[in-house]
């Protein structure tokens, strides 16, 4: 019934064979193609949408349009390969080949080349072309177009925007067009939560659009007097302030 | 009465692979009860659903252990896929039913390894590991992954295996069998092994049912249970017949693994035979809305996936029961009288897996 | 004469250190293949000492250094006993107190771990102390002196009137090596519910004599397996030599294919060889001088 020994046969088996383990590192590991190393990025063909940072389940890629970068926390990624799939512009692939290992975590920043330049323009619309077809609204990835087709609407939020442009590039009208902006009309905005209402902002305005109240907390544009200048931008002290696009 | 000592056994002990603390309370080396404590390792996975997306759900869900990776991120997508009426393809559901059977076979390769470990057989650990070596070399060529797989998704699969890939495949999964009846002779003829596993840690059939025992702990106590019967991925075309041992110990525990080594070996063939064609995934619109409970085998026993949707991207609740948190009672049942040389070879029978039971 | 024995006994003091931790090297590196696995360096076992040295130590409780201390002087002591050809049960007494004091060493802690793993180091030592007593009777029987000087002078090797008193020796061999099946109070590698047995408490340089110690005692007792080989005749040394790399190899292969067993199995399967071996030889060994 219960045998004596019966694994030796096995042991010496592999006494006098080859062993099996490598020296890994000394020698390198060869990996089948399919193998998910690490998420590479093509900068060229790259909008800096920003959708593979959203759907990154651990948050590892940061994308930042302001300074045209691309970045990744080696570390963080988890090579899960969703960022792939979601990618409108197929710029984005998983390859073989681990990340070294490292005392500590640091970001791999990628830029986008200078020479291509981005479109930082807004999604017009020529409405005697449209057809209301919703094409547009459901190529969006960022839900910032919604057309209606029985009331004849078609309305962009511009903050949504990415300007991936895969509704200019999907419309069956051509009835879409990125338009560069000239010289780039631009309303300061600032973020509330970030300021302390110094009013140095509205002491530097030029034109005086700016009324800060410390009182009641109060931060107030007048768009009309605004001239875009961006003084009030500038000297934020705690840099709260940015300069968006005008929203008409 | 001889003098009780309180010996705490883990939660860092070279024995356990992962952390759990039980406190032992022993009279000479005898364990009179064993009292355990979890939470060394919960990530608050479930309470990720608020922050994630369903889609993105899936990667959280196939993370929540690294050894069943892939039954985790097909039982939630299974979940919602029924929630949103989505009519996954054949091919896929075959796709599903063959990374599960490789699952389970490198699954039960590694407790057999853990299990000759925790008995001081380093060689024949060593031996389970290298074959279970051969099968995430398989994982890797196929989905990419060693053992975070990521090829589920909502509506299918994302990897499709070429049939000169599947060929190759089922070729080394017939060599791989009378390496598989070499090493499990061992297990099961040894006299030293015998000596360690036999009549050690009994669990009769009502104690298995009344402590809510599943998986290999439930079918080694004689009880027929085994959830691949509901017939899901493409269990239902596939003939599925439960290991079931009525002995009830830890040698029968090994038993009814190695005995599932073999059937999920006979089930990637069944797979191979009758693997259709066609796409590999559907695409899915909308959000869920609804509450689905979808119930599947791991290789540790029955895992359960609540998933409760409210019509936005968001679930809101989802609730995974793990085999293991399953099989504590039970474990905490065999310990009573045993010898403390026997611990760790009774913690191991239940196959713990402790990031699965805390998630 | 005088000479020869110092010689004899600075050489084991000197080179046991070496030879051991070779020995030690090459069981690693063969159960490593045995395992299919490339293997660390023969000289990993010297580069660890090494390391443990440089780590800093936390003494539970003071007494440990003299402890452990007393462990290796004692375990060279009855080592050079032998070596320099002097009395073997002397030196196997001595042995036994060496092990006393580590398991002292490994009670003073207070360590749920090392105070179980004392408790069965004590059931080991129950379990081959009688055929260790025993062989040092069969030497008396076989060869008419305690003496090892006597002893490696005698016409024929021990071992053709001690083949039951050898098997049985090298079966407690395996207990002491502390090897696979027999592994209970301490093991090699440290995957058991003993954490790492009587060693548990033991860090650094601390750990490092203790370390050393078992090689001076693995080194005496393959040299008492040398013995049981060697006679009057020069050849019969490097046919010793021979003889005990095969047990040590043999004790490597049985590391490699058994599982370990519990307390009560080792006491009894030991004590059934040392009566059934060793008892049987020692009878028929008193019939042979009776009727001689």
């Amino acid at each position: 019934m219960a045998k004596f020994l019966p694994f030796t046969g096995t042991v010496l088996h592999n006494l006098f064979h080859k062993p099996v383990t490598t020296s890994y590192p000394f020698v390198p590991k060869e990996y089948p193609e399919r193998t998910r190393g690490h998420v590479e990025v093509d900068m060229e063909t790259c909008l800096l949408c920003g959708l593979c940072s959203k759907s990154c389940p651990p948050r590892a890629i940061h994308v930042d349009r302001d300074t045209h970068t691309w970045s990744i926390h080696r570390f963080d990624c988890v090579q899960c390969g969703y960022c792939v799939q979601k990618c409108p512009k197929h710029c984005l692939s998983i390859v073989p080949g681990y990340p070294e290992p490292g005392a500590e975590k640091k970001l791999d920043i990628y830029h986008k080349p200078e020479a291509i330049e981005m479109k930082m323009g807004q999604v017009t619309v020529d409405l005697s072309k449209c057809v209301y077809c919703t094409l547009c609204a459901k190529k969006c990835p960022n839900e910032a177009i919604t057309v209606d087709r029985a009331a004849k609407t078609w309305e962009i939020d511009h903050h949504k925007c990415l300007r991936c442009s895969l509704c200019v590039n999907n419309c069956p009208r051509h009835a879409l067009e990125i338009r560069e902006e000239e010289g780039g009309f631009k309303h300061p905005q600032a973020d509330l939560n970030q300021c302390v209402f110094c009013t140095l902002c509205a002491k530097k305005c030029p034109a005086s659009a700016l009324t800060v109240d410390r009182a009641t907390k109060t931060w107030k544009l007048n768009e009309k007097e605004c001239v875009g200048c961006g003084a009030c931008a500038e000297h934020c002290p705690k840099g709260c302030i940015t300069m968006r696009p005008a929203s008409t | 009465m001889a003098k009780q000592t309180v010996v705490p056994f883990g939660p860092q002990h070279p024995v356990l692979p992962e952390p759990i603390h039980l406190d032992l309370v022993l009279e000479d080396e005898t364990v009179v009860e064993a009292v355990p404590s979890i939470g060394y390792v919960h990530r608050g996975l479930e309470k990720l659903v608020e922050k994630k997306d369903f889609n993105e759900m899936v990667y959280v869900a196939e993370r929540i252990c690294g050894i069943c990776s892939f039954m985790h991120g097909m039982g939630y997508c299974e979940a919602v896929e029924h929630i949103m009426h989505v009519d996954v393809p054949a091919r896929a559901k075959y796709l599903r039913t063959l990374w599960c059977e490789m699952s389970r076979l490198h699954s039960h390769l590694l407790w057999l390894g853990l299990l000759a470990d925790a008995f001081g057989f380093e060689s024949l650990f060593m031996q389970s590991w290298r074959m279970r070596e051969k099968i995430l070399d398989m994982f890797e060529a196929s989905t990419g992954g060693r053992v975070i797989f990521s090829v589920n998704r909502i509506g299918g699969v994302l990897k499709d295996i070429p049939p000169e890939m599947l060929r190759d495949f089922l070729k080394r999964f017939d060599d791989m069998g009378a390496d598989l009846r070499r090493l499990t002779r061992t297990f099961l003829d040894d006299y030293s092994v015998n000596e360690r596993l036999r009549d050690v840690g009994f669990l009769t059939k009502e104690q298995a049912l009344s402590l809510g025992a599943v998986g290999p702990m439930l079918r080694a106590s004689g009880v027929c249970y085994d959830v691949r019967k509901t017939g899901y991925a493409a269990y239902g075309d596939l003939e599925v017949e439960p290991v079931v041992s009525t002995i009830g110990d830890s040698y029968a525990r090994c038993q009814v693994r190695i005995g599932e080594l073999f059937q999920s070996l006979d089930l990637i063939r069944q797979v191979g035979e009758k693997m259709p064609t066609g796409p590999i995934a559907v695409p899915v619109k909308g959000n869920p809305e609804g509450e689905f409970f979808m119930r599947c085998e791991q290789p540790r026993g029955e895992a359960v996936y609540y998933v409760r949707a409210n019509g936005t991207k968001n679930l809101d609740r989802m609730r995974v029961r793990t085999p293991t948190f399953a099989n504590i009672p039970a474990m905490l049942q065999t310990l009573k009288g045993s010898q403390l040389a026997d611990v760790p070879l009774l913690i191991l029978t239940i196959d713990p897996c402790i990031s699965c039971t805390e998630r | 004469m005088n000479t020869t024995r110092l010689l004899c006994c600075l050489g084991y003091i000197l080179l046991a250190p070496f030879i051991g931790g070779l020995l030690d090297g090459i069981d690693r590196k063969l159960s490593a293949r045995m395992q299919g696995r490339t293997g660390p360096s023969i000289l990993q076992p010297f580069y660890d000492i090494i390391k443990l040295f440089h780590k800093q130590i936390f003494l539970v409780n003071h007494s440990q250094f003299f402890l452990v201390g007393s462990y290796l002087v004692f375990v060279i002591f009855s080592g050079a006993l032998m070596f320099a050809g002097y009395d073997l049960l002397m030196s196997f007494f001595a042995l036994t107190t060496a092990a006393m004091f580590l398991v002292l060493a490994s009670c003073s802690t207070h360590s749920p771990f090392s105070a179980m793993a004392s408790q069965r180091e004590l059931l080991q030592m129950m379990s081959y102390e009688p055929m260790v007593l025993l062989a040092c009777v069969g030497f008396y029987l076989a060869t008419g002196s305690f003496q090892v000087s006597d002893i490696i002078q005698s016409n024929l090797s021990p071992i053709v009137f001690l083949p039951g008193f050898f098997i049985g020796f090298v079966y407690i061999l395996t207990i002491k090596m502390r090897k696979s099946p027999f592994d209970i109070s301490t093991a090699h590698h440290a995957h058991q519910e003993m954490v790492r047995g009587v060693t548990t408490e033991m860090v650094g340089s601390l750990y490092a004599i203790t370390q050393i110690a078992e090689w001076y005692e693995n080194v005496m007792l393959l040299g008492i397996v040398a013995l049981f080989f060697i006679n009057g005749n020069p050849i019969s040394w490097p046919l010793a030599i021979l003889g005990v790399l095969f047990v040590y190899f043999l004790e490597t292969l049985i590391d490699n294919t058994t599982a370990r067993l519990k307390w009560s199995k080792v006491l009894s399967s030991a004590w059934l060889v040392t009566l059934l071996f060793g008892g049987l030889n020692l009878l028929v060994l008193d019939l042979m001088i009776k009727y001689r």
